[in-house]
């Protein structure tokens, strides 16, 4: 498969399944084609019985008629089967293409839409999209080139029926499309109130506990009652129009009955018209009103693959990746920092979207800008008060999203390639998934157990019923917090990255385990360290601390920076 | 309470209606049946014997019964509409009420979503059941019964070769869609995984950022592959099915020709009666294809309702009966060798006995788990002690009745809250109480800048402080006789905090108060109460 193409035309689909979207056409142009000439043939049989021929000719035609339904269905099979894998072809080419996006978008894009909207537009936008075209290509057979087929073969069994039966078909299609404003109006109205009771039922059901013991749930559930009320009749609105609307179609549509019955009897009377073409103009127009009255479906189609289409088609563009993997690097390397500053206020203005999250109030934290150097092998820590941005600046380092001012590795800017990162963020970020994959993430170079014992975790994981083969589950019910921190630890320090970075690593977890993971964390001679922690007794080990202050920082080895500061940082 | 009992109700609630509907779909059944004899007797006896006298009369008969058919059924489903949305809303305000009631513990063992579950999806599914199951398929079984009848009163032949096939073609539908449903359902499990995937990687993105190397991509496509391979064994039984029926049809429409021609009429059918027979066996195979489909809806829809009755199974506290007249005048606030232990045994109120008089205020402190919270559930009724008393002026505050909780309590929680109201509504909690009284309220806690009564709440417009501080309006509109503070300034910053002490003192002055405090100002004149 071509991830390449541009799935966010529609063409692109059709493109891509040629074969199939051909054969399709052929078997359902014979399907709809040859369905109208059966009631024809079937009144041919009739006429033969009612005219008494002899019984040779009569099967012969049973046999044709019997035969040409067999071929029909075929098709009808073939096009049914086709038209349905198209879709899930289609839906399978979008589902992929938008997993690419998603994975190629900066990730400032998802810090300001809100998750739940993202999975909408590519989970079920997505469904409805790929529904809906296919929908649109077989039903504009199905319902409009059948009924022209029907109408085309009533015009050669009688002119002058078709033409008065014809006003009635078209006044049920003109009909169709009066009430569908009324009813689109109807069924948002119920809609929106339906999703303001399911509101209001959270609501009682949230605040029932508060409610009774202020002695006041009886007055909630009578005001539940009331909107119950509302919606039934509101339901009632939407929902009696709208199983009324086929009925009504098919009733203006029979009254044309009246015409073929008196006109076709008459001319039946005065054998001009035989019996059989009179039952098979019949059985036709029958089903002429059945198709008519659908006309509306595929109306509504149409405006919800427009709508869906509108809504997952930016997730469907072909996107490069933003960043490449810098790999070979030389045996000696050091990364240094020069006016290196960055703030996630600034990704705000560069996100396409409109309905980014509401700005907050408080003014953007902003990084001092820094300068610093760390060699190959040092660990850097770094502390600070609340809110002086140690976060921001891990966050800054790992390449997620783009910095301003200048970071170089070996006098490389780090904006395009960068070296591989191990980032230990404050969230704790669990897959659904083994343990050990939880930990290498697909990554084939590393030492799984290494990684374990340099995190603290080998021997909790030794107990675990399944090892590192244990299944953990998303809800995180069958790790412990300090558990979730040494695993995010070990996925960071899995194939000792050039780059690892870890904010506030040491939470949760008692000090006896700190100390070990701090000597093993020494032993990382071809790394560079970044180590958020407030910590004296770590700070006093590392190489080189970095301190924020508001607006401010201090960088140098740790007796530099309590000089310095002339006081200590608070745990 | 059971949803049984709840339709049950409905129906005899509204007899014309139920009455109404069962005859408006025998009708429907019987009116179906009208149009293929009156063809009959128009091919046989009008066009075969040249009555055109007839022919405008019949032509109209025949019209005029189409009409009827089609207006039936306009009526059947509007009526079946209204009687679906009566007993879901039966069945809704049931299911309230049930709440209103349910024991303390059922709360802290379901969250609010899970039980809106019930509400929503749940209910929803017995609507579905009772339309699209049990309705649709009796009026199927009906149809065919009756469509079988007009094909015995043509040919009794033709009627026992229809009847032996159609068990075998029932058989048939139900395998079909057996076999399809069993493929949807594998399908959908898979689309489960493949969602739950999506989720978790926009969840995870740092991390697939960071480390992945095209590995999550692979594990998600791989998923993908066997979701449309699930899904084309399901599309495949879907394609099959109406072709399949549609050749046995016109199969059996063939043999019916063939055994009417072959010497001399095996059948003994005149023209019209195979002309209408060839209609009615059309008509046959729409409900035999129905058949499969209502099952599965009732076999999905039996689901929800046994969900729902699994709710109305939940226990629920004794009634709240108990009434206390508001112009007492001395209040007693008693504990009496109070005991209270929670579900998995752990004892948290060991025989505390404890009064409060008048206007006395007192404000419990502890260690977290040495049971402030409890005891203060236990004054305001929610909990029942499991074993003493806590009583108001001699009356068992859980079994006080709303009315009387109404004016005796005012509760400010740790936690505001709020029910999507509008401020007024918000403040009088649905009271009758003026404007301007809302307005000094207001005033007092000092959100005078609150202009619009009448526009929704929000509460992302207002501060942690600010959210507290309405809460505490609310209380103070109540006009309430004991007062209940529980830790509300435990997340306020200092300023707002000492501004808040500031309105209770004047708000609380002729009230009881029981209040929790672990830290900052305590009330005036109130007394510490250690605990633990």
């Amino acid at each position: 498969m071509n991830t390449n193409l541009p799935y966010d035309k529609i063409q692109t689909y059709f493109k891509e399944n040629k074969r199939l979207v051909v054969v399709l056409a052929v078997t359902d142009f014979l399907f709809n084609a040859l369905m109208c000439l059966i009631p024809v043939v079937q009144g041919m049989a009739v006429n033969a019985f009612s005219a008494g021929k002899p019984f040779r000719e009569l099967a012969l035609l049973v046999l044709s008629f019997a035969g040409l339904v067999l071929f029909v269905q075929i098709n009808r099979y073939a096009k049914r089967y086709l038209g349905r894998s198209f879709g899930s072809r289609i839906a399978l080419s979008m589902r992929r293409a938008s997993y690419d996006n998603l994975v190629h978008t900066e990730m400032s894009y998802f810090q300001h839409i809100s998750k739940g909207d993202i999975l909408n537009k590519i989970l079920s936008d997505i469904a409805d999209a790929s529904d809906g075209i296919t929908k649109m290509t077989t039903e504009c057979f199905d319902t409009i080139v059948l009924l022209a087929g029907y109408v085309i073969t009533m015009f050669f069994m009688d002119i002058q029926i078709t033409c008065i039966v014809m006003i009635f078909v078209l006044l049920s299609i003109l009909s169709s499309k009066a009430f569908k404003k009324l009813i689109y109006g109807y069924t948002k109205d119920y809609k929106e109130y339906l999703s303001c009771t399911k509101d209001l039922t959270l609501t009682c059901l949230t605040n029932e506990l508060n409610y009774r013991s202020l002695g006041v749930n009886g007055v909630f559930r009578a005001k539940y009652e009331q909107s119950q009320d509302i919606l039934e009749k509101k339901a009632l609105k939407s929902m009696v129009l709208q199983s009324c609307l086929e009925p009504i179609y098919s009733i203006v549509t029979w009254l044309g009955l009246f015409f073929i019955i008196f006109l076709g009897g008459r001319r039946v009377l005065r054998g001009t018209l035989s019996i059989g073409v009179f039952s098979a103009f019949l059985s036709t127009y029958l089903l002429v009103a059945q198709k008519a009255s659908r006309i509306g479906r595929v109306y509504g189609w149409y405006q919800n693959l427009k709508v869906s289409w509108v809504r997952c088609r930016p997730y469907l563009t072909h996107k490069e990746p933003i960043c490449s993997v810098l790999k070979d690097l030389p045996s000696d390397y050091c990364l240094e920092a020069e006016k290196f500053t960055f703030s996630f206020a600034d990704l705000e203005k560069n996100t396409i979207s409109t309905t980014s999250k509401k700005q907050s109030e408080e003014p953007a934290f902003r990084l001092p800008p820094l300068r610093f150097q760390a060699k190959k092998g040092q660990i850097i820590g770094v502390c600070g008060m609340v809110h002086t941005g140690k976060s921001t600046f891990l966050a800054a380092l790992s390449g997620l999203y783009p910095y301003q001012g200048s970071l170089r590795l070996n006098g490389r800017e780090l904006h395009d390639k960068r070296p591989l990162t191990g980032y230990c963020s404050a969230e704790n970020l669990v897959f659904e998934d083994t343990l050990s994959y939880n930990v290498t993430m697909g990554r084939e170079s590393g030492d799984l157990r290494q990684a374990l014992e340099d995190a603290g975790f080998y021997e909790e994981v030794q107990e675990f019923p399944n090892r590192e083969q244990q299944v953990l589950s998303h809800s995180l019910v069958n790790l412990s917090g300090g558990q979730q921190k040494r695993l995010m630890l070990a996925r960071a320090l899995y194939g000792r990255p050039p780059l690892i970075l870890l904010d506030d690593p040491f939470q949760s977890i008692d000090r006896r385990q700190v100390e070990q993971i701090m000597q093993r964390l020494k032993t990382y001679q071809d790394s560079i360290i970044f180590a958020v922690t407030n910590q004296e007794f770590l700070l006093e080990q590392m190489d080189q601390v970095l301190e924020l202050r508001d607006g401010s920082y201090t960088f140098g080895t740790y007796e530099e920076i309590r000089a310095n500061s002339g006081r200590e940082v608070r745990t | 309470m059971s949803v049984g009992i709840c339709i049950r109700q409905y129906l005899f609630r509204h007899k014309a209606q139920t009455a109404c509907a069962a005859l408006l779909i025998t009708a429907a059944v019987g009116a179906a049946l009208v149009p293929p004899q009156l063809l009959r007797v128009i091919v046989d006896s009008i066009l075969e014997n040249g009555r055109e006298d007839q022919l405008l009369v019949f032509a109209l008969l025949y019209t005029g019964s189409y009409l009827l058919v089609g207006l039936l059924g306009l009526c059947k489903e509007a009526l079946l509409v209204c009687v679906s949305q009566g007993i879901s809303k039966e069945i809704r305000i049931s299911m309230l009420r049930h709440i209103n009631r349910l024991t303390y513990q059922n709360f802290t063992r379901y969250d609010s979503a899970s039980l809106e579950a019930y509400f929503n999806n749940d209910v929803l599914a017995i609507d579905r059941l009772i339309t699209s199951g049990v309705v649709s398929i009796s009026i199927d079984l009906f149809k065919m019964i009756g469509i079988l009848f007009l094909i015995f009163l043509f040919s009794r032949t033709f009627g026992l070769i229809v009847l032996a096939f159609l068990p075998l073609l029932a058989w048939l539908a139900l395998i079909i869609r057996r076999r399809m449903f069993n493929a949807q359902i594998k399908a959908r499990s898979l689309e489960g995984t493949v969602n739950h995937l999506v989720y978790e990687n926009v969840e995870n993105m740092e991390a697939v950022k960071l480390y992945d190397q095209g590995h999550s991509s692979r594990k998600y496509k791989n998923v993908l592959e066997e979701h449309f391979t699930a899904v084309q064994t399901s599309v495949f039984y879907d394609a099959i099915f109406p072709p399949i029926m549609e050749i046995i049809k016109d199969l059996v429409i063939a043999a019916l020709l063939l055994l009417s021609g072959f010497r001399g009429n095996l059948l003994g059918m005149s023209v019209g009666a195979v002309v209408s027979t060839i209609s009615l066996v059309t008509d046959l195979f729409t409900p035999v294809e129905n058949l499969g489909m209502e099952l599965q809806t009732i076999q999905k829809s039996m689901a929800g309702l046994a969900r729902v009755n699994q709710f109305f199974a939940l226990a629920e506290d004794e009634e709240r009966t108990q009434h206390m007249e508001h112009t007492e005048e001395n209040l007693e606030l008693r504990f009496e060798h109070v005991f209270f232990s929670y579900e998995n045994g752990e004892e948290v109120i060991t025989d505390f006995n404890f009064s409060l008089q008048g206007t006395d205020k007192v404000t419990l402190q502890g260690r977290s788990g040495a049971g402030k919270s409890t005891l203060m559930k236990l004054a305001y009724g929610l909990l029942k002690p499991t074993a003493g008393r806590v009583m108001v002026n001699g009356l068992d505050t859980c079994l006080l009745s709303d009315e009387s909780r109404a004016k005796l309590f005012g509760i400010v929680y740790q936690e505001p809250f709020f029910s999507g109201g509008t401020i007024y509504e918000e403040l009088s909690m649905h009271r009758d109480i003026a404007e301007e009284q809302v307005r000094e309220a207001l005033a007092l806690v000092g959100l005078q800048r609150i202009g619009d009564l009448h526009r929704r709440f929000s509460a992302s417009d207002y501060s942690t402080g600010e959210l507290s501080l309405l809460n505490i309006a609310r209380v103070i509109l109540s006009d309430c006789r004991i007062l209940f503070l529980d830790e509300m300034n435990a997340r306020i910053d200092p300023a707002t905090a000492e501004l808040i002490m500031k309105i209770m003192n004047r708000a609380a002055a002729d009230k009881m108060v029981l209040s929790i405090n672990h830290y900052g100002n305590l009330l005036e004149d109130s007394s510490v109460l250690k605990l633990g």
